[in-house]
């Protein structure tokens, strides 16, 4: 019988070639037809893949990796280079594999910042510290391609952590960079409504020249501490600036009069609750008189007395803890807030 | 396998049908060629049924055997496939066009360490060819390794006469692991080498598509010239047609860093 291979004439009855080892087999018993997948095993086998794929069973690794980084000697510079994604793999001269994930995570960062105050910029400030944490562990040998699931489970979930509470922190530093809150008033003048995010730099001695027209954070009158409803009631207000010191500010019909000149109301609105007043209020040294929005209700025909608007509304400068001078949210309304044009100087 | 798998619905030419005066013998080599063709033209379903056909005329082809596992690899049968290749190996033991094979049907089917050493038992025998070279690239693409592009170019010099088909092979594998403009640059080369293939023009047009290129359109209107109705070039036509904003962007991206 003549190898199919090999072309080796071998003798009668062998079921094996003597030269190359090929099987001798009669023709009329091989089945020439291959075996078919059904359409349904065909995507029980696409899925099956996909999961090895994503568990990495039976996978090579990548590249040739260490079995575990060597930090000796390089201790400082590991973590020096931990908080910026990338830099540590490009030290290690393996930028080339995670440069991907390096740029998305710097736009990642660039998005978050952009929507910062949202539900939104949480939710990237969030994947940026995954990714954070993931490219770091990987460079540290805590996340290592050949370990086990459990094993590199727990290094992301380690390094996710670690990274959370560095974004924390960093978060926290910038935060406290600057001082904000959610405008009560509506002044269409400059273009901020009422629950328009305000933001601007602390100020750390008391303003003594603050323009009219501006918008201030202040700590609340001490007669309003002992009535805050909730534990959580901020313990700031955001308020505009009407009248200076040494000024007397009144109320005249729904506007503001200062030393006897007209204010417009679309740049110097007057609050719900100073409606019914028409008193007048001279400012002290020291003092601004600061209108901002209270929800005080009162029976109709009811006059505010005295003693319940001064605490309110002649704020010392020293509870002035910024002035705010840039609209942070809308986002599509963001930019630096004008002063009103000032009819008294 | 199944009572009514070796049933034959819809093929105009039975293997046992005499060839009409004039034609070619319809031995195993003749089956071969249509096998051949078919698969230029991207039929894969025909090319395997050509493939057991010739088969059917000669049990000991290797060419069959072969060319029944790299057609149900293209079907995505990677299961089937390493079941035909071990059997083939029965017959061919140790063959390494045979086990590099089955190594790229278990790196399609996301067995890597597998179709590693079986890539590996192929490069160890005597007489790698141009396949096997082909093989490895796939599975070094598979782990990312850098030296797929000399096992591609190493391929390319051991093919001879078949340089063309190893070319459009080298392209398909590139393409398939998003290595876009080095697929681009076997495809271009293979079209030009196979003017007649429908499968090359397939395979350019979707290359220049993943790169935004504006030929691919023609490129994908010559492939449905060459084989009218052919869903998937129809297909992948009305996805190049379609292209938005954002695939714009993502081919512009693509073409800038070469992945």
């Amino acid at each position: 019988m003549q190898c199919p291979r090999c072309a080796f004439e071998n003798l009668p009855g062998q079921t094996a070639c003597f030269r190359c080892g090929s099987a001798l087999v009669a023709e009329a018993t091989v089945d020439v037809h291959p075996p078919r997948a059904t359409a349904w095993s065909k995507r029980a086998d696409g899925v099956r893949r996909r999961l090895r794929r994503v568990f990495r069973i039976d996978a090579m690794e990548k590249t040739p990796v260490p079995a575990a980084v060597s930090w000796s000697g390089h201790v400082l510079v590991y973590l020096v280079l931990a908080p910026v994604p990338g830099l540590l793999q490009l030290y290690q001269g393996r930028f080339r594999e995670v440069w991907f994930w390096s740029v998305a995570w710097l736009f990642l960062i660039l998005g978050a910042g952009y929507l910062y105050g949202l539900s939104a910029g949480l939710f990237l400030i969030g994947l940026a510290a995954g990714l954070h944490g993931w490219l770091v562990g990987r460079a540290w040998g805590v996340i290592h391609p050949n370990d086990d699931l459990s094993g590199r489970l727990g290094g992301v979930v380690g390094m996710v952590l670690l990274a959370a509470v560095l974004y924390w922190l960093v978060g926290r530093e910038v935060a406290s960079r600057f001082t904000g809150g959610y405008s009560p008033l509506a002044v269409p003048g400059v273009q901020v409504e009422a629950g328009d995010y305000l933001v601007g730099r602390p100020i750390s001695a008391a303003p003594k020249d603050l323009a009219r027209g501006s918008f201030v954070v202040y700590r609340s009158p001490d007669v309003d501490q002992w009535r805050r409803p909730f534990r959580f009631t901020p313990e700031t207000t955001v308020g505009q600036v009407i009248g200076r010191p040494g000024e007397t500010v009144t109320l005249d019909n729904g506007t503001f009069l200062v030393n006897g000149r007209r204010l417009d109301f679309r740049d110097y609105p007057v609050p719900r609750w100073l409606w019914s007043t028409d008193e007048s209020f001279s400012v002290p040294r020291g003092c601004y008189f600061i209108s901002a929005a209270y929800h005080l209700t009162l029976a109709p025909g009811v006059r505010l007395m005295r003693n319940i608007i001064e605490p309110r509304c002649l704020i010392h400068a020293e509870r002035i803890q910024s002035r705010l001078t840039y609209r942070w949210l809308p986002v599509g309304r963001r930019g630096p807030i004008p002063l009103p044009a000032d009819p008294v100087r | 396998m199944g009572r009514f798998s070796n049933l034959e619905f819809g093929g105009k030419d039975k293997p046992g049908q005499p060839a009409a005066p004039g034609e070619a013998i319809r031995d195993e080599r003749f089956f071969a060629d249509r096998a051949r063709t078919a698969w230029l033209a991207g039929d894969f379903e025909e090319a395997l049924l050509n493939f057991s056909r010739a088969l059917e005329q000669n049990s000991a082809c290797y060419d069959g055997w072969f060319g029944q596992v790299r057609m149900l690899i293209e079907l995505g049968e990677y299961r089937e496939a390493k079941t035909w290749a071990d059997k083939a190996l029965e017959l061919f033991p140790e063959h390494p066009e045979l086990l590099a094979a089955k190594a790229v049907a278990c790196v399609r089917d996301a067995e890597f360490k597998k179709g590693r050493d079986y890539s590996d038992n192929a490069m160890g025998q005597r007489g790698v060819t141009a396949y096997v070279w082909l093989s490895r690239a796939e599975v070094l693409l598979a782990r990312r390794g850098k030296m797929a592009e000399t096992c591609l170019g190493n391929a390319v010099a051991a093919a001879g006469s078949d340089a063309p088909l190893i070319r459009l092979e080298a392209g398909r594998i590139l393409l398939a692991r998003r290595h876009y403009p080095a697929a681009l640059e076997y495809l271009q080369k293979a079209a030009g080498d196979l003017p007649t293939s429908a499968l090359v023009w397939y395979e350019l047009g979707r290359c220049q598509g993943y790169l935004g290129l504006p030929e691919a359109s023609a490129v994908l209107e010559q492939c449905l010239k060459l084989r009218p109705g052919w869903a998937a070039a129809e297909a992948a036509a009305r996805a190049v047609k379609k292209r938005g904003f954002l695939s714009k962007i993502a081919a512009a991206v693509r073409w800038w860093t070469g992945r």
